[in-house]
């Protein structure tokens, strides 16, 4: 969809008001869980040892680390997130940067015995960037592939590159998407429901948020079982960056069992 | 006479607990849903006096809800009353724009929605007992 124009900082200004208003939002629903079950148990109505003033207490504790994961969230995009296009923009060697984040992500996926592996790309893979925004983009992309992928599964971390942009790819063998979930993990606070589900849904935000200051987008391709592509794809020069801020989309897409145009994205070495 | 019944529908189970006890605590019957679509089933089989709706839930929002509820003549009676996180003025008048009877917004007090149960109840019924 191709914004109106408008100015680059107002433009910036109205991602925030839409951050703030949405976490008001997701607030709340914490917030009231624990005010209802402080009520509820204060006034005593809930026998202590009776099973739901167990539930209670197991509300509290939930929800009150639930409130916690939001404020950490906000701090963190509040450190990186990018006020104004252009912010801070020095030249970025993206292949350098990988190597740093993949040094950093190598203890979480021994942990949970994930190979880690780093392809890189011979051409130059300069930008102009932000260096802290973007290592903070490959750092969710790439503790999010590891933790959705079962141990002895595989993440790649690639870059490829033409004239007018390098691509980034971060691709998993994990659990996959599920289908009606990919057209809002990009969307705030929203979460795959999954058992072990950790954060509080802004990480993916924040990649787009990323990208898209840079004039560039982030999309995904998934299967279920098999895993998950995401790639960012950012373009070369600063005058581009400055312009495609204004009609860059995010996009999604799925790849289906069978009968897909797509080309298959899981290399032949990482399968099953 | 039988205990006037509840529907509670909130995709956050945690609401969902929280309200259950409430009411129960109240004497009211409660049942549940989890969704939109879950809430329109469980009015046919169920057929509460009144429905606490939240708006946020995947499915079938609640104002989609309140609204298929509202152009039905079979349940057009039954009060809703909306438990949001949505707390703007605008969310409210659209709440009241698709026919909802009272609106609450989170964080709420469980011992005052109760008493907007109550009313409500004695508002649309002035003959009830209460349970």
């Amino acid at each position: 969809m191709i914004r109106p124009p408008e100015p680059d900082v107002r433009h910036a200004e109205a991602l925030r008001d839409r951050f703030l208003s949405t976490l008001c939002h997701e607030l709340r629903t914490p917030l009231a869980a624990v005010g209802a079950c402080s009520e509820i148990l204060g006034a005593g109505s809930a026998m202590p040892g009776s099973e739901p003033f167990r539930r209670f207490q197991d509300v509290l504790s939930r929800e009150s680390r639930r409130l916690v994961r939001l404020f950490e969230a906000l701090i963190a995009f509040e450190r990186t997130a990018p006020r104004t296009p252009g912010d801070g923009r020095a030249p970025v060697d993206l292949a350098e940067l990988l190597a740093e984040a993949a040094f950093l992500l190598e203890p979480l996926a021994e942990s949970r015995q994930v190979r880690l592996k780093l392809q890189a790309c011979q051409a130059d893979t300069r930008i102009q960037a932000s260096r802290d925004q973007l290592r903070q983009l490959v750092l969710h992309l790439g503790s999010n592939a590891i933790q959705f992928t079962p141990q002895g599964g595989a993440v790649t971390v690639r870059l490829e590159s033409d004239a007018h942009h390098v691509s980034l790819e971060v691709e998993d063998t994990g659990v996959g998407i599920p289908e009606e979930a990919l057209e809002r993990v990009f969307e705030r606070f929203y979460q795959v429901e999954v058992p072990f589900r950790q954060g509080a849904g802004l990480g993916l935000a924040l990649c787009r948020s990323i990208a898209e200051s840079h004039g560039g987008d982030i999309s995904v391709v998934s299967r279920i079982d098999r895993g998950s592509r995401f790639t960012v794809k950012l373009p070369r020069d600063r005058e581009s960056q400055h312009e495609d801020i204004r009609v860059t989309t995010t996009k999604s897409a799925l790849v289906r069992e069978s009968g897909s145009a797509e080309p298959p994205f899981i290399p032949a070495e990482t399968r099953g | 006479m039988a205990k006037a019944k509840i529907l509670v529908v909130d995709d956050e189970i945690y609401i969902v607990h929280i309200l259950d006890f409430s009411l129960g605590m109240e004497g009211y019957e409660v049942v549940t849903a989890l969704d939109g679509e879950q809430a329109l089933q469980k009015v046919k089989t169920e057929q509460p006096d009144l429905i606490v709706l939240d708006i946020m839930m995947p499915k079938l929002d609640g104002y989609e809800t309140c609204k298929q509820l509202k152009s039905d003549p079979a349940t057009k009676h039954i009060p809703v009353i909306l438990l949001s996180a949505k707390g703007r003025n605008v969310d409210q008048r659209l709440g009241f724009d698709v026919g909802a009877d009272d609106y609450i917004t989170k964080p709420f007090s469980p011992r005052k929605l109760v008493e907007r149960v109550n009313a409500l109840l004695d508002e649309t019924n002035p003959q009830r007992m209460q349970a």
